[in-house]
């Protein structure tokens, strides 16, 4: 029962985690068709400004609103640098660039901060465990769970209530028709980008608290897992990208917790096999749809 | 006689195996450091033509090749480690390995295989996905990469693997080089080269012209999983130690950096970019290791990706080999041949060649077809017309198999064709044309038919004979050589309905096929396909709004409306009730035809007459 309940608890944290940072893609490829590779080092960059602010004694909350806003800014900066020139670009050419962004951010972290992985002193307050019955949680996975959960309800608000939410759920059935509604293109993309990069902000803080520190190469696991995300919620669905990050999470926490030890080494390699086997039954992920071409 | 594209192929088979001989040969005498470089920059060439296979050819990016090259490497490793180092390099290895010590070649080859094998696996899931293949590549290289370092026994997880013999002299990286270029250029223009080219330039028109786009791709990426291999195997034995880390991202990276700089779509571009990319790495590693900078060829590698596809997407050397660009400026030769006449399937007039029978499409509570039925008849031309959003497009994805209708019965001679894909549907001889144009835009005119000729099944030197005749036949051959996009429109449009022809179809489905057309190429055009209609034997279906067209080109109309059919049966008594009138035209049949010339059809002359 115990086993169950911190089994519950780790994939609702953890999936919450997956869930920001699949929507933030998701987002973005609803207007832009592109899988941004770089998304992770908009959360290390919200890692390193907590970190900064922390060092600069700033309060703990002001830190955090600074990382996530830092994270938001960054996003849209990138897609007004680096992404604009290839705007209507095949999905390759996008995917390429992202990638070849993202390699340019880690060596800049690397050169221009360190190389190594900086600790990130959480305050005491955040350390330590809450009982539920016989289990523990930590607090910072209560955090984690109330946090993804608040962000996402906000995110629901957004999509349902505002103009700019409907446009960019929209523009992930069809991007041309909304430009057509009287949405301006470069506008709708950097909410977009806003969104994503607010996003992978939170996702950002949370995985910093989680872990204690903070390294240039600490976007790439998260990212990749967020990549895997998308495809299985379904390429360009919002409500897919969440569900699919509780999916991931669940599936790989019962690797880690249920595997036997001869194959922990491999727990990574199995995540990503059952993803290929899930794909390989559903080819446009569980909640995707293929987009009838007119002719 | 040896075909034009034969002799293309050959004389850049036997250039670059000439040029890689001599950068062997000069390598051979160059001090040791340097000749170090050429050597791994000739390993490197191996799997950059890898990429080249799959990505250049069907447009999608892989991250996981670097993943094959892992796996080969590692299997070349264990199997030729001398078993004296084996005991305290790999003391666990399962199965007697231990004991086991192949020479240099069986290595590689079972290298090869075992990266073949990978690929197979890797490719049945790969070859299904659209948008999402990329991901799934990713997601190929982690699950290898996870393997590796899981697999402590075999391969001392994520320590170094070492006392692998040194075996990769510039030589036999040489020769892997060749080898490799030979087939990347080989695969550009067999068979499944040209279907996967195709694909990549669009994929509807490409299953349209029945090309079997998943078989294409996994045959793609089997052989370039193979092509990794060889790379892997002789890098196994370049490096003599290496770790995962080694088939990761920075890997992976340079590899793509070199595809893309020349041009992934062309077995040159890869070469070209293999060597450019090798000396910027060298200057940089020169230039981080005087400054202690981290990670400079990295982000020398990031930029140079930036810096060409913002200002040479397709890279240096774009989507044509060299000796390609020069047959461009040459005009093609057209056969001297005149009034044969197009291989016929045999129907006889009136016969019926496509019978679409009750045809029940629903979206999500729209009912876009409500049984719609029509039949075409061989040497005939069957009209349909309707207003916009009368199911007409609808009707055309559910003929050719875009769509899945609810309820069915599609005959296409006497075949039921219901429940086949889109590719086989051609195959069987349902050509059409598109709405919109869609040609093969990075594939020559001839080319674009040539694809067609493959898939119905002929040899591509045959193909590109025929593909020319029907060229001819549509007075366009002049153009061969040329992309379809330096065409004039009504060209294009031609080279459209020649891809069609080049099925050996039962039955066409032009859709518009004058749109865009002034009244006097439209009825050049009509001319045409009545030739074609006396020649072949082919049925066309015939969808426009030019009602002009319709009245003189039809045997019979039907006309849609709302999903339904409003009136079927000869031209003049279907167009001259009231309904028609009223539902489609929203008036008198004269006045409408001015009008659609104007609301159909002006907008894309104007864009041509400019």
């Amino acid at each position: 029962m115990d086993a169950i309940l911190t089994y519950v608890v780790n994939v609702i944290s953890l999936g919450g985690t997956y869930a920001l940072l699949a929507l933030g893609l998701a987002v973005v490829f609803s207007v832009l068709r592109l899988i941004n590779f770089a998304h992770g080092e908009l959360m290390t960059l919200a890692g390193y400004t907590l970190l900064a602010g922390i060092v600069l004694g700033v309060p703990f909350w002001a830190a955090v609103i600074a990382a996530v806003v830092v994270g938001g800014i960054a996003a849209v900066i990138m897609e007004t640098t680096a992404f604009r020139p290839v705007r209507n670009a095949n999905p390759a050419t996008l995917l390429m660039t992202s990638f070849a962004v993202a390699m340019l951010l880690q060596v800049i972290f690397q050169n221009f901060i360190s190389a190594r992985g900086q600790a990130v002193p959480v305050p005491s307050m955040f350390t330590g465990s809450i009982p539920i019955g016989n289990a523990q949680i930590s607090i910072i996975q209560a955090i984690s769970i109330v946090a993804s959960l608040a962000s996402l309800i906000v995110l629901k608000l957004f999509f349902d209530r505002s103009r700019w939410g409907w446009a960019i759920r929209a523009a992930a059935d069809d991007f041309e028709t909304v430009r057509l509604m009287g949405y301006r293109a470069s506008r709708l993309i950097a909410v977009a980008f806003l969104i994503s990069g607010l996003l992978a902000g939170i996702a950002g803080v949370l995985w910093v608290m989680q872990r204690g520190s903070v390294d240039p190469l600490m976007g790439l696991k998260p990212v990749l897992a967020a990549f895997v995300v998308v495809v299985i919620g379904g390429l360009g669905s919002l409500p897919g990208a969440v569900i699919g990050g509780y999916i991931l999470a669940g599936i790989e926490i019962a690797l880690q917790t249920w595997l036997p030890e001869s194959f922990i080494p491999y727990r990574d390699a199995l995540t990503f096999v059952l993803v290929v086997v899930v794909l390989s039954l559903f080819p446009n992920g569980l909640f995707g749809k293929r987009i009838a071409e007119k002719v | 006689m040896i075909s034009t594209r034969r002799r293309r192929t050959l004389v850049s088979i036997v250039g670059w195996s000439a040029v890689l001989v001599v950068i062997v040969l000069i390598g051979g005498i160059l001090p040791s450091a340097t000749q170090l470089l050429v050597t791994s920059s000739l390993v490197l060439l191996s799997g950059v033509m890898a990429l080249q296979i799959f990505s250049g050819n069907s447009g999608i990016l892989s991250f996981g090749h670097v993943g094959f090259v892992g796996i080969a490497a590692y299997t070349t490793g264990i199997l030729v480690m001398p078993t004296a180092v084996k005991g305290t390099a790999l003391p666990e290895l399962p199965l007697g390995l231990g004991e086991m010590q192949l020479p240099i070649w069986q290595g590689m080859i079972a290298g090869i295989l075992a990266a073949t094998l990978v690929g197979v696996i890797t490719g049945l899931v790969i070859a299904r996905l659209g948008d999402a293949a990329s991901i799934a590549t990713l997601a190929v290289l982690i699950i290898l990469h996870g393997t590796m370092v899981g697999a402590e026994p075999l391969t001392r997880g994520s320590q170094t693997f070492y006392g692998v013999p040194r075996f990769t002299s510039i030589t036999v990286a040489g020769i892997v080089a060749i080898l490799a270029v030979i087939i990347a250029r080989l695969f550009r223009d067999s068979r499944i080269g040209m279907q996967l080219r195709a694909s990549r330039d669009d994929e509807l028109a490409a299953s349209s012209s029945g090309v079997r786009v998943q078989y294409a791709r996994l045959a793609a990426w089997v052989l370039s999983s193979a092509v990794a291999g060889a790379m892997g195997a002789a890098y196994a034995g370049l490096l003599g130690a290496f770790s995962p880390k080694d088939f990761y991202f920075t890997l992976t990276l340079t590899l793509l950096t070199m595809l893309i700089v020349g041009g992934s779509g062309s077995v040159a571009g890869g070469i070209v970019g293999t060597i450019i990319v090798t000396l910027i790495i060298e200057v940089l590693r020169r230039v981080g290791d005087s400054n202690e900078l981290f990670g400079l060829t990295n982000a020398g590698l990031a930029i140079i990706i930036l810096l060409t596809l913002y200002f040479r997407p397709r890279g240096l050397l774009g989507f044509r080999e060299p000796e390609e660009t020069l047959a461009y400026r040459s005009q093609p030769a057209i056969s001297t041949a005149t009034g044969e006449s197009l291989p016929a399937r045999n129907a006889a007039p009136g016969q019926i060649v496509l019978a679409a029978d009750d045809i029940m499409k629903r979206f999500s509570g729209l009912v876009a077809l409500k049984g719609v039925s029509l039949t075409v008849s061989a040497r005939e031309v069957t009209g349909l017309i309707g207003p916009n959003g009368s199911g007409k497009s609808t009707f055309v994805n559910c003929v050719t198999g875009v769509t899945k209708p609810d309820e069915a019965t599609i005959l296409l001679a006497d075949q039921d064709i219901t429940d086949l894909p889109t590719w086989k549907r051609a195959r069987l001889g349902l050509g059409r044309t598109f709405q919109t144009m869609r040609l093969f835009r990075e594939m020559t005119v001839t080319d674009n038919v040539s694809v067609a000729c493959i898939c119905s099944g002929m040899s591509p030197t045959h193909a590109d004979d025929h593909a020319v005749r029907l060229l001819e036949v549509l007075g366009v051959a002049q153009h061969g050589n040329r992309l379809p996009g330096e065409l004039p429109y009504g060209d294009q449009r031609r080279v459209e309905i020649a891809r069609a022809l080049a099925l050996n179809p039962r039955v066409m489905l032009l859709d518009e096929p004058a749109a865009g057309m002034n009244p006097a190429e439209s009825r050049e055009l009509l001319a045409q396909l009545q030739s074609v209609l006396a020649s072949s034997g082919v049925g066309i279906l015939l969808i426009d709004h030019d009602v002009a067209l319709i009245r003189s080109a039809c045997d019979h109309l039907t006309v849609l409306d709302y999903g339904a059919v409003l009136a079927q049966g000869e031209p003049q008594d279907v167009l001259s009730q009231p309904a028609v009138a009223a539902a489609y035209l929203g008036g008198s049949v004269s006045d409408a035809s001015d009008h659609d010339s104007i609301g159909a059809t002006g907008a894309q002359e104007g864009k041509i007459n400019d």
